[in-house]
């Protein structure tokens, strides 16, 4: 009897003992889980790409790649120049894929080039366009077959977002370029002759968001200034979810017919008050149609999982203007000038790829810019 | 002969220096005016009816009585040196989900409460195709239906080029890579004024409230609705979404968005996320407070939107694909704490039983020596 009750008692210490350890078990996977994810974010945080990259790859990690950009006014119309993120020649896609699966290697976040001159966002406020706003999306990474020279529908790459980083640029005031000693100017050629470097200090910001833009005020270093500071720095971010693009199709195409097709004599309507006698001379009409830049605040940093969703959702706007609001004592630039935002730093813009869903190979994705001129905002 | 020679080689050497001179200005000057002259090619400009008021805007802006036509047209400059098709398409303003009024939307859904959409009022889509350097001019009839309305309608134009997005796709690139391909559009807006339009007023409702997942993580989403033919502009919005467990107010999760603006008879979601949180099924409350203008503006106004809704496990597991997911291992400390309990109470029996029977022996054995 003794004897069964000390296996009795023994049974239930197995019991214990076995559920113990497997609640120990248990929680020491979840430690280690824990512990996985901290690497992982700390390999996003400590990307440093020329020691984790082989050693024929290039020591930026970023990329090669021009980067042709802008988006903006034309003197008379609408015109656009939009920033061409490189993001070619990556760590993450090179053909040495040792660095593939090492764990400690950052593929989390894949930075847009650095070095470019050309990555600008370019708006040119001739127009007398009082409210324009610059929108972004990005359709889904699909594979590319060079064989076959077509697109993969059904290999996605699963970019959880591209995000840029508006804090990170550099914004330029330009001029059309003076060509002759009478003051003529063509508005095909800029003239850089200001910039900002966006100044995250604390300091007062009172003049309503408006671009301190009198002639004192240095090339560098001076602030831009938003609308409400208080949240500047949390949502000047834009993040762009990629969105299911694969059933964009062309509808029919028409030819004008000559009797609907304008001469070109009507282009030079459009030009008139860029030339220097207009700008000069008639100074009321001028007057008439200024307006000023300034950088809108960005609509906030909320990423949309928008595969499959509403087109319109996966728009954002990054860059707008606002129309003029006179009388505030500030010397602020109206028309005629050339507004662009440099992506200069690293870390403007980023490519949001899960480590899971990284596959070797070319993918492409189109990003959709557009420019819009509208009666209200 | 020797000075001949070295003539002609100095000769050489200030021809080379000449031509490496004009190719290094050449290059300045390229350089110079690069940022201008790699545009996309393509300008568009709006051609404003007589009527309109703004005859310098880029945009529509006019009032119609119904029953009222009007003519818009788009200008398209092609400024490449080859015939380039282009289309325009006619839209209708949406508010996208942070409050901003877009003229993107080129998809076919509408919202439920719209009774006069811009697309249907005339325009069609077009494309053409314009030759290098000259400009297309596309042109429509715009007539508001003579039907008693009082309101905003906001639509407008969007324009592409079919033939340079595809030109831009052909672009040969580096392989191995993640490539973006830059496209372009325009929108011009266009706004028509439908008779007494300040008599309407911006209104407000959550339509519906669904889970769904953002960014990997779960989320519910409130569909709020501007029902009326008015536009709230100037993002002059604020909202506080919270969502409740029903029959709570301990508030779950919140969310807030701010300087909004709202195009008429249009919705937007408001996401409420459960960050790295699991979302369980259940039956929840979502509230939305959305407040108008700051207190003493004349639009001043509040709104409080309320709306049960229910989250099935099905919802909840494929909310639940969060790989960050903080994981409740509630179930596993309950699950031991019943067996610690039971334990306990199985030992406890055991040494009641035991010292029961370990009397009733002791007892019976006194009794048989009493009996002795």
């Amino acid at each position: 009897m003794k004897l069964m009750h000390k296996s009795f008692l023994a049974s239930l210490s197995a019991i214990f003992l076995g559920l113990s350890t497997a609640t120990l078990f248990s929680f020491s996977n979840v430690q280690a889980t824990a512990t996985t994810k901290i690497l992982d974010d700390t390999s996003v945080e400590t990307a440093a790409p020329g020691n984790t990259i082989a050693s024929d790859a290039p020591t930026d990690a970023t990329a090669t790649g021009t980067s042709q950009a802008a988006i903006g006014f034309k003197e008379g119309g609408m015109q656009v120049f939009a920033p061409n993120f490189g993001f070619a020649d990556l760590p993450l896609m090179a053909t040495d894929t040792t660095y593939l699966n090492s764990d400690t290697v950052n593929k989390e976040k894949i930075q847009s080039p650095a070095t470019s001159k050309y990555r600008l966002l370019t708006v040119n406020d001739y127009t007398a366009a009082k409210d324009w706003n610059v929108s972004v999306a990005v359709g889904q990474f699909r594979k590319f077959d060079k064989n076959a020279g077509t697109l993969d529908n059904s290999k996605v790459l699963k970019v959880s977002s591209l995000s840029m980083d508006l804090s990170q640029t550099r914004l330029y005031h330009g001029t059309p370029l003076t060509t002759d000693d009478f003051g003529t100017t063509d508005p095909n050629r800029i003239e850089w002759t200001r910039a900002y470097q966006y100044d995250n200090q604390d300091q007062p910001i009172t003049d309503n968001g408006k671009i301190k833009g009198t002639n004192d005020v240095p090339l560098n270093k001076a602030p831009w200034q938003f609308e409400d500071t208080s949240d500047a720095p949390s949502v000047h971010n834009v993040s762009i979810t990629p969105f299911d693009d694969s059933d964009a199709t062309a509808t029919d195409v028409h030819n004008f017919s000559e009797a609907e097709r304008e001469p070109d004599a009507y282009y030079p309507d459009w030009t008139k008050d860029a030339h220097g006698d207009y700008t000069q001379h008639d100074y009321t009409q001028v007057e008439k149609e200024k307006h000023e830049s300034i950088l809108k605040r960005f609509n906030g940093t909320a990423t949309k999982g928008l595969n499959g969703d509403a087109f319109r959702n996966n728009f954002k706007i990054i860059w707008g203007s606002d129309p003029a609001t006179t009388n505030e004592g500030q010397d602020h630039y109206y028309g005629k000038g050339w507004w662009a935002l440099d992506f200069h730093s690293k870390t403007a813009a980023e490519l949001h790829v899960p480590t899971d869903s990284q596959v070797e190979g070319t993918y492409k994705a189109t990003m959709y810019w557009v420019l819009s001129s509208a009666p209200i905002a | 002969m020797h000075l001949r020679t070295r003539a002609i080689r100095v000769r050489v050497i200030y021809s080379v220096l000449s031509l490496l001179t004009c190719l290094f200005t050449i290059g300045i000057v390229t350089n110079r005016v690069q940022a201008a002259d790699d545009g996309i090619g393509f300008q568009v400009k709006a051609v404003p009816p007589a009527q309109q008021e703004d005859q310098n805007s880029n945009y529509f802006k006019l009032n119609l009585a119904p029953g009222q036509s009007t003519q818009m047209s788009v200008d398209v400059l092609n400024e490449t040196n080859q015939a380039q098709s282009f289309r325009v398409r006619p839209i209708v303003a949406v508010t996208n989900d942070q409050g901003a009024i877009i003229y993107t939307d080129t998809s076919k859904s509408r919202d439920s409460s719209l009774k006069l959409d811009f697309s249907k009022l005339g325009p069609e889509t077009k494309v053409f195709k314009v030759p290098a350097g000259r400009i297309g001019r596309y042109t429509t009839d715009v007539t508001v239906p003579n039907q008693p309305f009082n309101g905003m309608v906001l639509g407008g134009f969007f324009v592409d080029s079919p033939s340079l997005n595809q030109t831009a796709e052909r672009q040969k690139r580096s392989k191995n890579s993640l490539q973006l391909t830059n496209q372009y559009g325009f929108a011009i807006g266009a706004q028509l004024n439908v008779g007494n339009v300040a008599a309407v007023k911006p209104d407000l409702r959550l339509q519906v409230v669904h889970p769904t997942v953002l960014d990997q993580k779960g989320t519910v989403q409130g569909v709020v609705q501007n029902f009326k033919a008015n536009a709230i502009q100037s993002h002059r919005l604020n909202m506080h979404a919270r969502v409740y467990k029903r029959g709570s107010n301990k508030v779950l999760h919140s969310n807030r968005v701010s300087n909004m603006s709202f195009a008429p008879n249009s919705h937007l979601n408001v996401p409420v996320s459960w960050g790295n949180d699991p979302m369980a099924a259940g039956d929840y409350t979502m509230k939305i407070t959305s407040v108008l203008g700051d207190k003493g503006a004349r639009d001043y106004r509040v709104w409080h939107l309320t709306r049960n809704f229910t989250i099935t496990p099905s919802q909840a597991k494929r909310a639940n694909q969060n790989p960050n997911l903080k994981k409740n291992y509630l179930w596993l400390i309950i699950l031991l704490i019943i067996l610690l309990v039971l334990l306990v109470v199985i030992l406890l029996v055991y040494v009641y039983k035991r010292g029961k029977r370990a009397n009733n022996g002791q007892s019976s054995t006194q009794s048989r020596t009493r009996k002795r």
